[in-house]
This record gives C-alpha cells, sequence and structure tokens, in this order.
C-alpha cells in the first residue's frame, strides 16, 4: 500500500513514529506496514470504517499491543513495555472502564501514579464539565463516562492523548466544551490528540491532519487544509457554450465535469485562486465557488486511487 | 478582547473564516489599528478551535500585512490601510456579469438599482 | 525540558511494583478479611467455644491419633477443624487469586491495566506479593490466635505437634497459589483458567491413584513431586503419605518461575479467547485422554472382568481405548476448541498420547516403586 508521511512539522521531533507498523491476530492482519509520523501541538484525526485498524492502531499506541512487525515509538523509543513513555501517554477507550466508582476515587488513583498530575487542572475541569465527583460513574450515561474518562486523562497531563471516538455520545454544547479544553491543551501544554472516528463530520473543523485507514493500510496522511485546498468545485455559467476540452486547454486539471443546462459545474484540482484566474479568462456570467465538504474532497482523493468510498466509510 | 464569528455549517476552512472575519472587522471599525488580536491560546481556549489553525491565519495575515506581531507581546492589527486593488477588482467583475445577466434576462435598469439598494439595506441592517 | 539529573529523579520517583502491591492489597482487603474471619471461626472460636475441659476430655478419651508415621499429628478435635480450615483455604486461594487477575479476561479492563504506566513485571510481582502476604497473613494471626488458646490451656505441646501438619497445610496452600497463577496467565477467560486448574487437579490425581492401586502400590511413592500437578492433594495427602516440607519449595518455585515467564509473554489480545483455540491447550489434552481412559478402563474392568488381572484383561484396554478418546472430545468440547476445523487426526493423535502416557507411567510405577511387603 502507498503510504505518506508528514514529518517534522517546524522543525519538531515527532511525538508518534510508526515504522513499518503491522499487527496479526492469528490469521487476520489488523495493520498492514502503516508508517506515519505525528508531530506535537498536532490534533491528528484516523479516519476509517469500522475494522479498519483504529483502535488497533490507538492500541499499539497506548502500549497494550505489541507490534507483530515494524514499530510503534513514542520520542522515538518503543512505547510496548515503556513505563516512562506511558506516564505520557493517556488512552481513553471507546467503551472506558474505571477501577473505582467515583471521579473522586479514580482523580487519587491516577494522582499517586501520573508525575504529571496536576491537581489544579483536574479542580478546573470538574467546574467546566458537570460530573460531580461523587457521583458513581457507572450510572453515567456512556457520553458521560467518557468526559469523565477524558477529564481525568487530561489532568493527568499527557503529552499525547488517545481517543477512540471522541465526541460520540455527547450533546452539541459537551462537545464545544471538550474542543475548548483540548484546544487549550494543546495550544498550552503542546499536547497532542490522535483521535480515531469513523465520523469525518464531526473531526473536519477540528484536526489539522487526517490519515485514512482502510483495512489495515494507511491510504494517505495530508495536512487537513491542503486537502480541502487541493480540489475546488466551481458552478459557472458562460455567454457561449464552453466544452470540457476548452477548460482543459487552458491548463484546468478536470476531475469532474457536469453540465446542467447552461450550468456547468466542476471539481478541479488546484488552489481557488488559480481556478479563478483560468476560468475567468473565459468571461463566465456567473461564477461561484461552491463549498467542498470533507467527505466530498475524500471520495474524489480515493476515486483516484480506485476506492469506492462507500467502502471505506460505511 | 474582540473574537470572530464562525461558522461549522458553512463549508469554508476555518483558517479562512479567521481571516475573513478579522478582515472585516477591521474593514468596518468593529477592531481599531494596533488594537491586540487574541493570542492563539486565547483563540483555542474560547472558540475551540485548533490552535494551529489559528497559528496559520495569523501567519498570512501577517504575511499579507493585516497584523503584525510583536515577540512576547502578541498580534496586533495593522495600522496601514489594507489594499483593496484586488477585492475591487472582483466586486467590479461580480456587477458586471450581475448586469450581464439582468441584460440577456431583459431586467430593466431601475430594477437592478432596486435590487443592488435593498440588498446594502440588508447589509446594514444585519450588522447594526 | 529537565535535565538528566531531575530525569534520573523522575525515573526514580516512578512508581512501581510497590504501588502494584498496595493497590492489590487494597483490591482483596475484603476478601482476605472475610476469609480471616471464616479461619478464625473454624477453628480458634470453635475450640474456645468446645472449652478446655471437654477438649482435654476428647482428646484424651482416644488418645490415639489419626495419622500412620507417628510425625504427623491431628486429634480427634484437631482433625476435623484442620480439614474445614483446609476447605476454607483453598476457597481463599481462588478467590484472592481470581480477584487480582481477573483483568486480563477482558479486553476493557486489559486496555484500562496495561496502559498504566508500569511494566509487565511489575503489575506481575505486585500482585503475587499481595497475593502472598495476605495468604500468609490470614495462615499466620489463625495459628498465632490458636496457639494463644493453646499456651492459654496449658496445653501448648498439642498445638505444636499440630503445628506440623498446619505447616504442611501452609505449603500446600502456597503451591496452590503458584500453580493457580500458571492458568490465569495461560488462560484466555476467566471460567477457562479455573476449570483448567481443577480439572487438570483432578485428572492427574485419580489418574496416577488409578495407576498406583492398579500396580498394588498405593503405599509407596517415592515423592510428593508425583502429586506436582495436583498441588491440592497436598491438603490430604499428609494423612497417606508424608512428605518433607523442603518438597514444598521446588513445586512452588516452579509453578511461580513458569507463571513469571507466561505473564511477561502473554499477549494483551488474549483476552476473551477460548483455550480450546490456544496452541499450547493442546499438549495437555493427553492428560485428559489419559485421565478418561484410566477412569473408564477401571470401570469397565470392574463392570465385567473383575476376576483376571487388570493389566491383563481386555476388558480394561478396551474402556482405555474408548475412555481416551472420550477424554480428549470432552476436554476440546468444553475447552470450546472449534472441532469441526481441527483436524480428526489431530485428535486422534492426541489421545493416543494419553494412551502412551499410560504406558510410560504404568512402567515407571512397576519399575521404581517397590511393592508394599506382604504382612503374612
Amino acid at each position: 500500500m502507498e503510504t505518506q508521511s508528514n514529518s517534522m512539522v517546524n522543525g519538531e521531533e515527532s511525538v508518534l513514529s510508526a515504522l513499518e507498523l503491522s499487527k496479526e491476530f492469528g490469521t487476520v492482519k489488523a495493520l498492514d506496514q502503516v508508517t506515519c509520523r505525528i508531530s506535537g501541538s498536532s490534533i491528528f484525526g484516523l479516519i476509517g470504517s469500522n475494522g479498519a485498524g483504529k483502535s488497533t492502531f490507538l492500541r499499539l499506541a497506548a502500549g497494550v499491543y505489541k507490534p507483530t512487525a515494524g514499530q510503534m515509538l513514542f520520542k522515538g523509543k518503543a512505547v510496548f513495555e515503556n513505563a516512562s513513555a506511558k506516564q505520557e501517554i493517556l488512552f481513553v477507550a471507546d467503551q472506558p472502564y474505571f477501577p473505582f466508582e467515583t471521579l473522586e476515587k479514580m482523580a487519587r488513583l491516577f494522582r499517586s501514579l501520573y508525575l504529571n498530575w496536576d491537581q489544579a487542572l483536574y479542580q478546573e475541569l470538574l467546574r467546566v464539565f458537570p460530573l460531580g465527583e461523587k457521583n458513581r460513574l457507572d450510572r453515567m450515561s456512556k457520553g458521560l463516562q467518557r468526559q469523565a474518562a477524558v477529564l481525568l486523562a487530561i489532568a493527568a497531563g499527557p503529552k499525547l492523548l488517545l481517543m477512540d471516538e471522541a465526541f460520540d455520545g455527547l450533546d452539541p454544547v459537551m462537545r464545544q466544551n471538550l474542543k475548548r479544553v483540548l484546544a487549550r491543551q494543546v495550544a498550552d501544554q503542546g499536547m497532542t490528540v490522535l483521535i480515531a472516528s469513523q465520523n469525518l463530520r464531526e473531526l473536519e473543523d477540528f484536526c489539522d491532519h487526517v490519515g485514512l485507514l482502510h483495512q489495515g493500510g494507511l491510504l494517505f496522511v495530508e495536512e487537513l487544509d491542503k486537502l480541502r485546498l487541493s480540489i475546488v468545485k466551481i458552478q459557472a455559467a458562460f455567454a457561449q457554450p464552453v466544452s470540457q476540452a476548452q477548460l482543459a486547454q487552458l491548463g484546468l486539471n478536470i476531475l469532474q465535469y457536469k453540465e446542467r443546462g447552461s450550468l456547468v459545474e466542476i471539481l478541479a484540482r488546484g488552489t481557488e485562486e488559480e481556478v479563478k484566474r483560468l476560468i475567468w479568462t473565459l468571461d463566465p456570467l456567473l461564477f461561484d465557488v461552491l463549498p467542498l465538504s470533507l467527505e466530498e474532497v475524500f471520495i474524489y482523493e480515493l476515486s483516484l486511487r480506485q476506492y469506492a468510498v462507500s467502502e471505506l466509510l460505511a | 478582547m474582540v473574537y470572530p464569528e464562525i461558522n461549522y455549517q458553512s463549508g469554508v476552512p476555518l483558517y479562512q473564516q479567521l481571516k475573513r472575519s478579522f478582515q472585516r472587522m477591521a474593514a468596518l471599525g468593529l477592531m481599531d489599528p494596533d488594537q491586540q488580536l487574541p493570542s492563539v491560546r486565547q483563540m483555542a481556549a474560547e472558540l475551540g478551535i485548533n490552535p494551529n489553525t489559528v497559528q496559520k491565519a495569523y501567519r498570512e495575515m501577517e504575511q499579507e500585512g493585516l497584523i503584525y506581531a510583536v515577540p512576547g507581546r502578541g498580534n496586533f492589527l495593522s495600522g496601514q490601510k489594507q489594499d483593496q486593488t484586488l477585492e475591487k477588482e472582483e466586486i467590479r467583475r461580480s456587477f458586471r456579469h450581475a448586469a450581464q445577466v439582468a441584460w440577456v434576462a431583459g431586467l430593466a435598469p431601475e430594477t437592478l438599482h432596486q435590487i443592488l439598494d435593498s440588498c446594502l439595506e440588508e447589509q446594514r441592517e444585519s450588522s447594526e | 525540558m529537565t535535565k538528566e539529573g531531575d530525569r534520573h529523579k523522575e525515573l526514580a520517583a516512578m512508581p512501581g511494583t510497590a504501588w502494584v502491591f498496595r493497590q492489590a492489597l487494597a483490591r482483596t482487603r475484603s476478601i482476605a478479611l472475610f476469609f480471616l474471619f471464616l479461619t478464625f471461626l473454624a477453628m480458634p472460636v470453635v475450640l474456645l467455644i468446645i472449652g478446655r475441659q471437654n477438649y482435654f476430655d476428647l482428646t484424651s478419651y482416644m488418645p490415639d491419633s489419626l495419622y500412620m508415621d507417628g510425625e504427623i499429628y491431628a486429634n480427634p478435635v484437631l482433625f476435623p477443624l484442620h480439614l474445614i480450615t483446609s476447605l476454607i483455604t483453598v476457597a481463599s486461594v481462588y478467590l484472592m487469586s481470581g480477584a487480582q487477575f481477573r483483568y486480563l479476561f477482558q479486553m476493557k479492563t486489559v486496555d484500562s491495566e496495561v496502559s498504566l504506566p508500569l511494566r509487565s513485571g511489575q503489575q506481575f510481582l505486585g500482585r503475587l506479593l499481595a497475593l502472598m502476604t495476605s495468604l500468609a497473613l490470614i495462615l499466620t494471626l489463625n495459628a498465632a490466635f490458636t496457639g494463644l488458646i493453646f499456651y492459654q490451656w496449658d496445653l501448648f505441646s498439642h498445638f505444636l505437634d499440630y503445628l506440623r501438619l498446619y505447616l504442611s497445610m501452609a505449603g500446600a496452600a502456597f503451591q496452590l497459589l503458584a500453580f493457580s497463577l500458571v492458568w490465569y496467565t495461560l488462560s484466555g477467560t476467566l471460567f477457562d483458567a479455573i476449570l483448567l486448574n481443577l480439572g487438570l487437579q483432578m485428572a492427574w490425581f485419580f489418574s496416577i491413584l488409578n495407576v498406583l492401586s492398579m500396580s498394588g502400590r498405593l503405599g509407596s511413592p517415592p515423592s510428593s513431586l508425583l502429586w506436582l500437578l495436583t498441588p491440592a492433594a497436598g491438603f490430604i495427602t499428609d494423612f497417606i503419605w508424608i512428605r518433607p516440607l523442603a518438597q514444598d519449595l521446588i513445586p512452588l518455585v516452579f509453578w511461580l518461575v513458569l507463571s513469571w515467564f507466561f505473564f511477561r509473554r502473554r499477549p494483551s489480545e488474549r483476552a476473551g479467547i477460548r483455550n480450546g483455540q490456544l496452541t499450547w491447550h493442546r499438549l495437555l489434552q493427553p492428560l485428559f485422554a489419559l485421565f478418561g481412559g484410566v477412569s473408564l478402563g477401571r470401570f469397565v474392568y470392574l463392570l465385567f472382568d473383575d476376576l483376571t488381572p487388570i493389566f491383563q484383561s481386555p476388558a480394561f484396554y478396551l474402556g482405555l481405548l474408548a475412555g481416551s478418546l472420550l477424554g480428549q472430545f470432552v476436554s476440546s468440547v468444553v475447552s470450546g476448541k472449534a472441532l469441526r476445523k481441527s483436524p480428526w487426526i489431530h485428535e486422534l493423535l492426541s489421545s493416543m498420547a494419553g494412551l502412551l502416557l499410560f504406558g510410560i507411567l504404568a512402567v515407571l510405577v512397576h519399575l521404581c516403586m517397590t511393592p508394599p511387603v506382604n504382612p503374612w
């Protein structure tokens, strides 16, 4: 599988590196030679359908699984059996488990275990999230339980926060609160967040990098804005009918061309400025740049690699 | 501290929204020259936006001359008048095309003026 | 950025085995206290209820002790109390060890524990030490209390005589603990771990017993290591064959080393997988074939042909063959093995291995053990 890497952003060393990482369970290959570098102070979205290997990747990063082949490195050192690395890596599972019944007791546990525990931050987060310290965790809804797990994880001061589904089950207010807290930690502490999700929509506005996993292979890793800016959707109308060939002759890299009556819908490679410049040479009557959702970008990126997105994001 | 408005539904990339929002606030006089912009941290904590997104926007705004950075102090709105030639060109084109469409559709020039006036009125009302 | 010195200090301050130990003790505190309470009831309290006079009367009436060789002493009062205490001790071993290691059997608890900043060695050692401490505390406090009562009664010599048996029981308990750890570390589910633990002990014990009895050599085992795979036997074999306390150490160390080794190599993803689907399990199945074979063989022999010497009875061998296949089959089914996928030749070979084991045991018993001297 073709893989790309986003190494060395701003000269920062990557916080998490997967190098030809493979994980097999018996005959099932959950991850196949995944290579990827994630830098500090980044919010990375790992997208993929069920069974694509997201949870496996997260567990390898958390040091729960041992790689079958290749390496999973945190700050250059293998995570597995590495207690000092795990001091700085916190994992929030899809269905969090709490060895103790209340937040208060869990906080005491974490405080005794994690050297970077910040009691003041913990108290502050308690005020931000509507969770009672003495309430029974097992009686809370799944969304609230996840919030509790995130609260504890953040207060432990991780350098790398791993989340299996961050926003699932949270109402809009909780979601916004969570984003604020996470964004602040990334800004303040240089924390890196790795969110695994099936839901592009939620990650679209939050991640700075995304990687797409499919059947254990990493299809691509890219800076989100680059992805979005690399494709443009234009709706235009011309006084004189214009053919696709004419547009192509201008130097336009057309991915899709649809004619609806006198209106033309074009999907082209390039930045908005470039495409605009080229099309305006033909003096269009009408010219609109239509917003592209990340999902649409994915569809076209992947159609190049001959995948049907319905398979990937099912 | 003035914070920009973000529309998560619009489909426009966040960092572009940030830029445009600051540009607009500056143009409308909602922000004064040399006024301090929120720090990356403040933007992140207040709006829940990825700090990298904010940094990207600020960097581009700095390159375009919209803001300037003072090391250790923060980012500040530029005092200089923004070069609006590009925008004026865009606007001129938009009007030209609207006029062409109206001409082809057989609309009277007065109707076109009416449409323009009501649009401007709408904008004025929404920004108050 | 912290400097090298600070980093070293940080690493030294990192919680490790001691932290796990404290957590583990807290985890089984209520269970341990419960069993302490039960053992207190079973011996010291009962003695107090019986009272000195009754005790003295009961034990003087039947001065002969229930044992064989004059070394182990269990008078008519202490003997039943000892048995009950043994049962309670066995239960405490299973429940406490289960509580410490049950996290291994569910992915969500594994996620939670293994992502903690601890090494697997520390997790194992901390929990093991907590278990041993709890068990030792229960046994010691119980003994201390009992001893105190006898001291008050001015019958301390009774207690000292009994102590030898008590220590033997303690040895068996620790062996059982170590043995149990092996199956926790190897198995994928708690159910399989306990089942294998009990099944293996039962299978081994009765197989050996049968072979000994068939060979007419019930009286003279060369070593208590014969019961290696049945540490629980240690609770009762003392009444028939005495073992030196030091011999308890060998199996104890053996099982501890083995469980340590298996724990370190255990993959987290084993949580929830049935034992029948794990490769190592196949190596143990011949033991169940052996058990099935010997048991059924004996049974058929007794039913149809108990006049011929057993080793020459065709009925026995028929039962042996059928039983070995049955034993193999049952162990495969019970352990959740996908029989449809397993080639029948493997199952057959495993049964044959069980038969081979029987052959080897029978030969060894005949060669290495002398039959008891005929009293006439």
